[in-house]
């Protein structure tokens, strides 16, 4: 099995950083999200002009799911057999969902908000702030946003 | 190869600090990009891996405020990311790559300025959008891997790879600023052309400015003459030197009390792309530079202020070649002459060409023009005359034209990179 090393954020401040503001973003190589079950995992990691979230099996293969909208905040199911990630979808932060072995995400939420420029669109639902943030519960993905818990049912009925 | 090189300058565009006029005041730098260890000055305004420059203005309480971002030149629009977290604190808030809410634009150079850290629901531009520099793309925020109240401005070539927009002794030129501004402080958010030398008098062989770099005539459009790594602060002066003749030109600085520089360019561009040869000591040395003269081609001469040093000086050109003075007019007065301990600098005119005068002797044989040792020339009077006229004078020295200003030094400390 692959094991990769956790890497430290490169927006956290190191020794050396005066008590200014300050942060980037993500360099090249740098991987920006990892989950694992049911031995495979799922990471998500930046490219030079995006990021791509791959998943590995105990055969260590690595499949890319997918390079739009730079994924990241990345869950896998208990069983390991179904994917979920945040990606910007049409500028937005959006939770989407695919099975690791085939088929097209889905878009899960923010699929038709209506966004008027600087003004907080309507019907919008907020992603969750970090990594770790969303996980699978049975048939729903569930995240804490804002203040308030977020489920949203992945699966159909 | 060569010819690619120009164009490249040619066709690049340069940058004004992505805020707005109103706006401007509330930012300061808070860390550069880090060239393994060190930021583009060679100084510790960085941290480790950090690709682009990061300014705050105000914390939370500017960001509630509204604190502009807005595009630092002309471009498109080609990826926005609004809807994120925007009060971060602890470096891990996700999305964006960790830009959190963020506008990326593509330049017409290729390049490319991206944006991050923005506040939640404040970007006024979407994908496709043609924006002009100064235009406002969205405001401050703490989204994505941030720390606390920011921007994040970072540029890419076009293959997405990070570049310092600053020139210094730690980043290689040149500057992708219009106005780049000192360290440790802002870049200019004027919009437009590179700033130019505004030269206020020719000068010839033998002639003479004696002034400070802080009178009347002074500015401090500049920053960097592309000679060397220094930053250069103003205030500055500059003169345009006209020889008649193919021959070397020494220009000398001397008289000095504060750190002054010397820049020879081509052009009366002080964007660094014309810089002929400079003369850099440190503190108050003396300055001295030699260049070829081509007959009838102008040079500009830029006397400027190491990081806002301020210091009286004479300015003497020399001609080694003994060629026809193409005369240079007198500077323009601007206020009443005191002489060399008065208050404000003020041009006159030149000193009798045929009297032996302080403005011309060759004391040392070498065929230059001298002042005596310990002297400054008169002060004639407060006319603007025309230039000297006959012939260099580089060996009598007779006919130097002697322009006085007034003085009153103070001088300020020298910082040199090691």
């Amino acid at each position: 099995m692959w094991w990769f090393p956790l890497m430290v954020a490169c927006g956290s401040p190191s020794p050396d950083v005066v008590a200014r503001e300050g942060g980037g973003g993500a360099r090249e190589g740098q991987e920006l999200a990892r989950v694992e079950a049911a031995e495979r995992v799922a990471w998500v990691e930046r490219e030079a002009a995006g990021s791509a979230l791959y998943v590995v099996d105990h055969r260590g293969l690595a499949v890319v799911r997918t390079r739009d909208g730079a994924p990241d905040r990345v869950a896998l199911s208990a069983d390991g057999e179904q994917l979920a990630w945040v990606a910007s979808a049409d500028g937005l932060p959006a939770v989407f969902t695919a099975p690791y072995a085939d088929g097209a995400p889905v878009q899960l939420t923010n699929r038709s908000v209506r966004r008027p420029k600087g003004q907080p669109p309507v019907g919008f639902v907020p992603p969750p702030v970090r990594e770790g943030g969303l996980s699978f519960e049975g048939d729903e993905l569930v995240w804490e946003a804002e203040g308030q818990p977020w489920r949203v049912r992945w699966s159909s009925p | 190869m060569v010819f690619a090189l120009i164009l490249s300058v040619a066709w690049s565009q340069d940058y004004a600090f992505p805020t707005s006029a109103d706006d401007y005041a509330h930012y300061y730098p808070t860390a550069y990009k880090d060239h393994a260890g060190v930021d583009w000055n060679c100084g510790s305004i960085r941290y480790a891996g950090h690709q682009g420059s990061d300014f705050g203005a105000g914390s939370f309480y500017g960001m509630d405020a509204g604190r502009d971002v807005t595009a630092a030149a002309e471009g498109t629009v080609v990826t926005t990311h609004d809807g994120e977290f925007d009060r971060c604190t602890t470096g891990d808030c996700a999305g964006g790559y960790g830009f959190g809410n963020y506008v990326k634009i593509a330049h017409d150079d290729g390049r490319i300025t991206l944006y991050g850290h923005l506040k939640q629901w404040s970007l006024l531009v979407g994908v496709g959008d043609r924006v002009s520099c100064g235009q406002k793309l969205g405001e401050m925020g703490s989204s994505g891997y941030s720390t606390g109240p920011h921007v994040h401005f970072e540029v890419r070539n076009s293959s997405e790879v990070a570049e310092d927009p600053f020139d210094g002794p730690c980043s290689a030129p040149p500057t992708y600023w219009i106005d780049q501004g000192p360290y440790d402080d802002l870049p200019g958010n004027v919009c437009g052309e590179p700033p130019v030398c505004e030269p206020e008098a020719t000068l010839g062989c033998g002639d003479v400015v004696v002034g400070r770099n802080d009178d009347a005539g002074s500015t401090t459009a500049t920053w960097q003459y592309g000679c060397d790594e220094f930053v250069y602060t103003g205030p500055e002066r500059s003169f345009t030197v006209v020889t008649g003749i193919d021959e070397p030109v020494t220009v000398s600085l001397t008289g000095l009390d504060a750190d002054l520089d010397l820049m020879a360019l081509a052009s009366s561009a002080c964007d660094g792309s014309d810089c002929i040869l400079s003369s850099s000591n440190p503190d108050a040395s003396d300055e001295q530079l030699t260049y070829d003269g081509l007959a009838g081609v102008e040079t500009t001469v830029v006397v400027d202020g190491w990081e806002g040093a301020v210091s009286p000086f004479v300015l003497a050109v020399d001609c080694a070649g003994g060629g026809d003075d193409t005369g240079g007019v007198a500077p323009t007065p601007t206020g009443s002459d005191t002489g060399p301990t008065g208050d404000t600098g003020l041009a006159t005119t030149p000193t009798d060409p045929t009297a032996p005068g302080p403005t011309g002797d060759d004391d040392d044989d070498d065929d230059t023009d001298e002042l005596p040792d310990g002297e400054r020339p008169d002060v004639a009077t407060q006319q603007l005359a025309p230039a000297p006229s006959a012939g260099c004078g580089c060996a009598t020295g007779g006919d130097a034209g002697a322009w006085l200003l007034g003085l009153a030094a103070l001088g300020l400390g020298r910082r040199r990179w090691p």
